[in-house]
This record gives structure tokens, sequence and C-alpha cells, in this order.
């Protein structure tokens, strides 16, 4: 098509917007590399005498001879990254579990399914820091004990089992609910259905109510730093370092977080996208093309939230 | 039918309401070990529903369901041993050809060799056999429902449900798919009970088919049956083309305001007083009337093509099928007025009550 | 069960059919009922817990006082009264809102264009997965890795400065422990949320219809505004809602690249709760949570959510 003076404006205007916005997204990371080698100080651009020595105290604390500079601050970090991966990884799993129940339930018309949709909700909308205050004045009145075990693990699980559940709904939404009954007329019983066939065809929406999951509760802050107790996240742990003085040792520990994330999500995009093409064929061939439903089975008119 | 046709699969008094809307209306359904049965009807008919209902897949909100003489109306569907082959096939996206097939005997605990045995033959039949470890979103419409009906006939089903198991096939493979379903169902000597509104379709495959409106069975026969002698209005209008002509028998003449025609087929028992005569669109002809017929002169309104055939509606409401080559040697004009006659012992006639004058 | 079935055969009176009827209908529903809360349960004990409950004992605790140290439970509005009569109050209001607002003006109109960019004038399909990768991908990486890099890119001695005097310009000092920086920071930390649900919408509509409206001699202005952008709606709100749920509730950003100079009332809950005041915390967390909800069911007039399910 014959592109118009607005249109190439805006073909110029826009690529500049698009490529200053991912120069904005990851001149950090870059940076954040790069400072990652200095020796000292992090706030003198570029870097002088580059080393490893931050990845050395990051994974050796409690090797005093490599803090070396004046007034250094002694973080450990390694405490709170296990416990952090601890919390992360049962947070993804039980809020997993918990969202994909529900939406299975939200496939059925039950009493008070359109209030219940917004309750499900509640522990994502709600403001952080809100729920970490009111979850800690809760727990004070009831004499629930406050850790990472308890309270840490509740808040974290109603924090990220909402994306699970959106994740879910929008799967299920668009799932044929006529492969179930095919399967239930070959024999098999509720739970067989359930495990041989709803499971495998859900498994990219099980494995990105994961990685929500996972990555959500790695990151978060606006409701662990009242509720957490004497336990460190290494999101606290962060923020408190960096109220006192930031350290190239910092940045040692962002640049292999970062490069851990991006590994895992590009893993599991990989993953997702060889799924797609495993049901639905390759990206190239614009396959299903619906025939027209003269009748829709009740299945097929399905539950909609 | 005959009476030993009967008493394998009995719906008795079967209704379903969603809310307030009313699906089925106490239906009565009796079919035969081994018969080929089509329930045909437009879509909200409720044919769908009520295969359904057999299939364990809906509950019925009142009646009961038998097989051999055993209630399984609360049985689930996974619990009723019958076969189903989806319109929309209902593979399973995430297993190859080989593995659809299998499903059903893995659940039930077969063996991997034992599963192998009965599988491989199976793939043999349908022709998929090259293609076993095919995605299933690498096959054709035609091969998926071949893939689907393999499934649903390994674990040798009681009997088969299609719900409109060409319904998403384009003609051609329409056509062969019948023929398929009809060799498989001579072959398995299985019960199949198939549901369609293409009613050309029922006529094909059915040896008995029931014919559904509104939740209600109109009228249930053998194909020839129900086309030759529709027993309400509604059959009429949806089996077959018809042309319906409304008006009265008076001794042996049919009054109508197209005109007075003898009622023809001496010995006949015919409704009495307000009727409607029901004419083939086929049997209808145009020009000079021969002795005895039943002729009107009307205008030509208006032609439509289909295929080999031409449909030509008449002023007065009278339409019909001539072939493509006999509509061009007439020289069809419209506007012009020809004669219209058809013979009038192949009229059809039915009361205005609804009830049909004619048993078979 | 099947005597019972056998009973609802035609013949028996018409009454024993009604009284009967349905039977297996109803347990079937009941069944799936029971399976459906049962399923719901567990859920929905944990947003009870951690999500309900919090919320009723905010609301609770904005009744207390404090008595220097001493915390008192009453039920008066002795609390409310005093963080009601405080100036402070207000500006925090005002300086919430307004921030909160300017972002999400900012990441909207910032994610339409990259997103309609992305959508319209990237052509080669590859090319546009990959950018829609890179746009979306930091939003998987730690929020909090990426505000502590701020201070090397934008400090007096970062990044930007060093670039900046080495070509001979002047220093800058715009982008740090001010607002300006503060609202710069979130909105690059925001954007994500609305790239990907812009680009989705955008992709989701036929190039048909597009095509049809130019037939109609719509100018490519026009066709944005009358049909993508309408089209589009529902992806904007999507980015727009998530990206203001994380917004309410951050109070690092402003603390770390803010400076504190433009506190939000994010910030001032948890200092207030960090210092004990328990009270004016809960009744700040109370406003906070109107406003939030004010804003998010206004996102909800616009598009309802529930439809992109």
């Amino acid at each position: 098509m014959q592109l118009s003076s607005g249109q190439r404006a805006f073909r110029i205007i826009g690529g500049i917007a698009f490529a200053l916005i991912l120069i904005v997204l990851y001149a950090p990371f870059l940076i954040m590399g790069m400072l990652s080698f200095a020796e000292r100080t992090t706030a003198v651009f570029p870097p002088k005498d580059l080393s490893f020595i931050s990845y050395q105290k990051l994974f050796n604390p409690d090797d005093f001879s490599l803090f070396r500079i004046p007034g250094e601050p002694l973080v450990n970090y390694l405490g709170p990254i296990k416990l952090s991966l601890a919390l992360a990884l049962l947070t993804s799993v039980l809020a997993t579990a918990l969202a994909l129940m529900a939406a299975l339930a939200f496939r059925e018309r039950f009493k008070g399914r359109g209030v219940l949709f917004y309750v499900m909700l509640l522990g994502m909308v709600t403001p952080g820091i809100i729920l970490g205050l009111g979850f800690r004045l809760f727990a004070d009145q009831v004499a629930l004990p406050t850790g990472w075990m308890t309270t840490g693990l509740l808040t974290h699980i109603a924090w990220t089992m909402p994306f699970g559940f959106i994740v879910f709904l929008i799967f299920l939404n668009r799932f044929d609910r006529t492969i179930e009954e095919a399967a239930s007329m070959l024999g098999a019983n509720t739970w067989t259905v359930f495990r041989t066939v709803t499971l495998p065809v859900l498994a990219p929406a099980v494995l990105a109510s994961l990685l929500f999951g996972f990555t959500l509760s790695f990151d978060e802050i606006q409701r662990s730093s009242l509720v957490l107790g004497s336990d460190q996240t290494l999101p606290i742990a962060v923020i408190g370092a960096t109220t006192v003085r930031i350290t190239p040792v910092l940045y040692a520990l962002g640049s292999l977080i970062a490069l851990f994330s991006f590994v895992l999500v590009a893993t599991y995009l990989l993953f997702f996208e060889r799924e797609r093409q495993r049901f639905y064929g390759a990206p190239t061939e614009d396959a299903d093309s619906d025939a027209d439903d003269n009748e829709p089975t009740p299945a097929r008119r399905g539950a909609r939230a | 039918m005959t009476a030993t046709a009967t008493g394998f699969l009995e719906l008795t008094g079967v209704s379903k309401r969603y809310n307030d809307t009313v699906v089925l209306k106490d239906l009565d359904i009796s079919i035969g070990q081994g018969e080929f049965i089509s329930l045909i009807g437009p879509s909200g008919s409720g044919k769908t529903t009520t295969l359904r209902i057999i299939a364990g897949l809906e509950m019925p909100t009142a009646g009961s369901i038998a097989v051999d003489g055993r209630d399984i109306t609360a049985l689930l569907p996974n619990e009723r041993g019958f076969g189903m082959v989806f319109q929309h096939f209902a593979l399973f996206p995430h297993l190859d050809v080989y593995q659809n097939v299998a499903y059903g005997l893995k659940v039930r605990g077969d063996s991997k060799p034992e599963i192998e045995r009965e599988v491989l033959p199976m793939l043999d039949r349908i022709g998929l056999r090259p293609l076993a470890n095919r995605k299933i979103s690498e096959l054709s419409g035609g091969q998926r429902q071949r893939v689907g009906i393999a499934r649903a006939l390994i674990v040798r089903p009681k009997l088969l449900l299609l719900d409109e198991p060409t319904g998403s096939l384009d003609t051609k493979l329409k056509l062969a798919m019948q023929t398929e379903l009809k060799a498989l169902h001579e072959e398995s000597g299985l019960t199949f009970i198939h549901v369609t509104h293409n009613q050309s379709e029922a006529l094909a495959l059915a040896n008995r088919v029931y014919v559904m409106n509104d939740g209600r069975i109109e009228q249930q026969g053998s194909p020839s049956q129900v086309y030759r002698y529709p027993a309400t209005r509604f059959v009429a209008d949806f089996v077959g083309r018809n042309n319906l002509i409304d008006g009265e028998i008076d001794g042996a003449v049919f009054r109508s305001p197209l005109g007075s025609f003898p009622v023809g087929g001496a010995g006949r028992a015919l409704p009495r007083g307000a009727c409607t005569a029901v004419i083939r669109a086929d049997s209808v002809q145009v020009g000079p009337a021969p002795e005895g017929a039943a002729a009107i002169q009307a205008p030509l309104d208006a032609l439509e093509y289909a295929g080999s055939m031409v449909t030509w509606f008449f002023g007065g409401g009278v339409m019909t099928d001539v072939s493509t080559d006999e509509s061009a040697g007439l020289e069809p004009k419209i506007g012009k007025t020809y004669t219209v006659w058809w013979d009038p012992n192949n009229v059809h006639y039915l009361s205005a009550d609804g009830t049909s004058s004619q048993g078979g | 069960m099947s005597t019972l079935s056998r009973s609802l055969s035609p013949g028996v009176e018409t009454a024993t059919v009604a009284a009967g009827e349905g039977v297996n209908e109803r347990l079937a529903e009941r069944r799936r009922n029971r399976r459906a809360w049962m399923l719901l349960t567990p859920a929905l004990v944990v947003t009870a817990v951690a999500a309900i409950a919090p919320l009723l004992v905010i609301i609770w605790v904005s009744f207390w006082r404090t008595d220097g140290l001493q915390l008192v439970r009453t039920f008066d509005f002795a609390n409310w009264g005093r963080v009601l009569s405080d100036p402070t109050f207000y500006r925090l209001v005002w300086s919430t809102l307004r921030t909160v607002l300017i972002v999400l003006a900012l990441v909207g109109l910032l994610g339409l264009v990259a997103g309609y960019y992305l959508a319209r004038y990237v052509t080669s399909r590859k090319l546009q997965t990959l950018l829609l990768m890179l746009a979306i991908l930091p939003f998987w990486t730690s929020y909090l890795i990426r505000i502590i890099t701020w201070q090397p890119l934008f400090g007096n001695s970062g990044v930007i400065n060093f670039l900046a005097t080495s070509v001979g310009l002047p220093k800058m000092e715009m982008f740090l422990y001010n607002q300006r920086a503060m609202i710069f920071a979130m909105s690059s930390l925001y954007v994500v949320f609305v790239i990907g649900p812009v680009f989705w919408a955008l992709s989701r509509i036929e190039p048909d219809v597009i095509a049809a409206s130019r037939m109609l001699g719509a100018s490519a202005w026009t066709t944005f505004r009358t049909v993508e952008l309408p089209l589009a709606r529902g992806g904007l709100v999507v980015g727009l809602f998530f990206a203001a749920i994380f917004l309410f509730g951050d109070y690092a950003t402003g603390r770390l690249i803010g400076g504190g100079t433009n506190p939000m009332l994010s910030d001032a809950i948890s200092q207030y709760a960090g210092s004990g005041q328990w009270p004016v915390a809960a009744a700040l967390a109370v406003v906070l949570f109107l406003i939030a909800t004010l804003v998010l069911g206004l996102l909800m007039r616009v598009y309802d959510l529930r439809k992109e399910l």
C-alpha cells in the first residue's frame, strides 16, 4: 500500500519511540553488567580497575580478605537468595495448583460465580503495600507467627495466584470441551480425563502460571517488607543494601539474576512455541477454519467468565 | 419396522429443560439392534440434545433410557460403553494418530502389545497406517474424521453415536464419508445413531429416520415412507421438496384456490374436509397436460439454478424441479403463462388437524 | 436407581412423574456444583486469609489510636480526625493521584505508539516477534534490579553525564532525585505492560476490516481513530490496568529514584508502618484502597476486561 505523508512521518516517529523504549529498557542491564566488573565504586562511569572481585565477594561473603575497601558494607546475599528461591518455588507450585483448581471450577455455573470472580482477583488488584500492612496487622491479631514459611508464603500465593487464574481462564475459554467428552465416551473417568487430556492440553498454561508465580514472588517487595518478620528475601536485602551504599557486588548479583531470568523466560517461550506448533500446526499454515456451527453443543456454548 | 427390530435402546418419556426453555418434550424412541437410525431436523429441533442424552453427556429432566432392558439413565458417559463421533472431530491435539486411536484401549488398561494388535489393523482399515505418527494438525478434515471414527470403534462399543459426522467436511468428502459410514455399518453390524440436519444424508444412510421439530418427534419410519408420505406439514416441508396446497376434499374432487382437481388414487383412504395436498416438486410437469391430469395455467415468477436442476416458481405458489437440459429446451420466460400439471395419483393429502391420510 | 427410573415411565400417574421429575438431572447438577466448590475452596481460603481479612483489619485498625508508642485499641474517630486535618494528607493524596495519572497517560501513549508501530510498520514476522519479545522480556526480570541501575545511569558522574560531557554538553541533573526522575523511571518500568496487549489487540484485527475502511475513502488517521483505536481499546485498558496495579503499591521507586521529593501514599504507609504508627498507616491504606478502586473501576468502565478472557 502507498504510504501517505502522515504514515511516513509516523514510521519515523514510531521507530524512534520504539528504539528509545528499547534503549531505556535495556541500557540499565548493559550498564549493570559493565559496573559489576568495577572494583570499587559504581558511581563513576566508565568503571576503572576492572576485575571479577565483585562476583567473588558475592559467592564468598565470609571471606573477609576480599573486602578491603574502607567502609564497605559486608552484605551476605547467599542466605536471602536461597530463601527467595525456596519461597518462589513453593509459591509458584502452590499458586498454580490453586489457580488451576479455581479456574476449572469456573467452567461450571454455580451460585455466586459472578461475585467470586472478583473475589479471586482481590489479592492481585489491591495495592501491595495495603495487603502487606493488613496481613501483618491481621497476623498480629490472630498470633500467627510471621516468617517466610507462614505469612510470607500466604501473601505470595494470594498475590500470584490471580495471575495464574487469569492465564487458565484465558486458556480454558478457548478449550474445546468436546475432547473431554470424547475421552469420557471412551471410558475415561473424571480423574483420567483430567490427567490424560485436560492437563496435557493445558501444559503451556501451567508453565506460564508457574513462571508468573516464580518471577512475581522472586521479585516481590511491596507486600514482603512487612510480613516476613526477621526473614530476609533477596529484594528486601537489596533494598536494605541500597539505603546503605550501592556497591559493585549488588551489580554482580543483579547481572546474574537478569541473566537467569532471561534464560528462564527464553526457554519458556521456546517451549511455548513448540507446544503451540504441536497442537495447532506450524505458524505458516493458517488452519483452524471452523466450519459453520449449525447447532453448538452445550459444551461449546461453554462457561464464559 | 418389524417388531424384532425394536427394543435394544429405549428412550421413554424423555424431556429436557434448560432453566425455562423446553428442549425435548416427552420423547419416545425405540431402536433395534443393528439399525442405522438418523435423527433429522432443523437446528434447535433437539436432535443433538437427544444424542447427548443417549451418550450420557446430558441428563434428561424426565424420562428414562434403557439398553437391553437395563435402565442406564443414571450412568455416566464412561460407564455406558457407547462410542461417539463428533462433528468437529474432537481429536486429542496433544496425541498423534496412533495414540488417538489407542486412547480407549489405554484407558481400559490394555497392555502395549495388545493395543498394537488392535490399533494397527484398525489404521489399515481406515487407510491411515502410513500416517500413524502424524500430528492431528497435519491431517485433512476427512482424515481427521476417519481417526475419530476409528477411535470410537476400536473399543467395540455397544452402539455408535454420530453427531453431524460430515458437518465439517466439504461436499465431495461428505459423499465419500457417507459411503464409508454405510460400509462400516454393514461390516460391524453395530447400531448406529446419527444426527444430521441434512435430510438427503439421512435418507441415503439410515434404515429408519426420526424427524424432529421443536423438541418433538414429528414422524418416524423408513426413509421412503417419510419421503413419500410425510405425516405432518412440517415433515412435508422439511423432507424433500414439496408443493403444499391448502384446500378441501369434496367427494372425488380436491378444491383449492388454484382450482379443482380429481383426487385420484381409487381406493385410497382420504381425509375429509379441509386438508393440504402435498405434491413433490419433481413430479410437477410443464407442458401440455395428458388426459386425467390435474392442470393449472400459471405465470412463471422466477427461476432458480442449482447445478443440474432448475426450479421454476409459478404464480399461485407452485414450484417444479426441471433438469437443466429440459429447462433450456423449454426456453423459460418470466411472466409468460404455462400449463403446469401433475398426476393426481402422486398427490399425498394431509388432513387439517395434521394427521396423514397414508399409512404406507 | 433402576426401579426409581422405571417408575418414571409414562403410564404412571402424571402426579408421580412431576414429583420425581429430574432426579438424575438434579443429582448431576448437585455433583457438578459440589465439585466446583471443592475445587474453589483452597483458593478462596487463601484469598480470605491473605486478602479479605487484611482489608477488614485495616479498616478496623484505622479507628485505633497511638498514645506515644502505645497502641490503643479503641473505636473512635480521633485517628481519622488527625489524618484528615493534616494538610500533608491532602498533599499525599494529590501527589499520588497526579503521579499515577501522569504515568498512566505516558505509558498509554508510549505503549500505543510502540504497539501500533510494531503491529503495522514492522512487516517482517520474525523481526516483529523478536521486537515484541524484547519489549516484554524486562517484565520478567527483577524490577528492583532495574531501578538500582538508575543512579549509575543518571547520576552526577553516571553514564548519561559521561556521554554528555564527552561530546561537550553540559552536565544534566534532570533524572535523579526529583519528581521528573520518578515519573520517567516509573514510565520506563511499566510501559512493558501496555506494548504487548496493544500489539495483540491490533494484530487480532482482520486486515480486511482495515482494507474496507481505506476502500471507503478513510485516511490512515481516520482509520486509526475510528477503527483501530476502538478495537485496540481492550489491549490498552489491559495494559493500563496492570500498570496501575503495580503503580499504586510501588513505594520503592519513589524512594530510590524520586529521593522522597514527592512521596506517594504507598511510601508514606510504608514509613508510618515502619515506625509503628499503625493506625495512621491503616487510615492511609484505606484511602489508597479507595483511590485504587476508583481508578481501576474507571478503567473497567472504559472497557470490561472480562471480554479479554
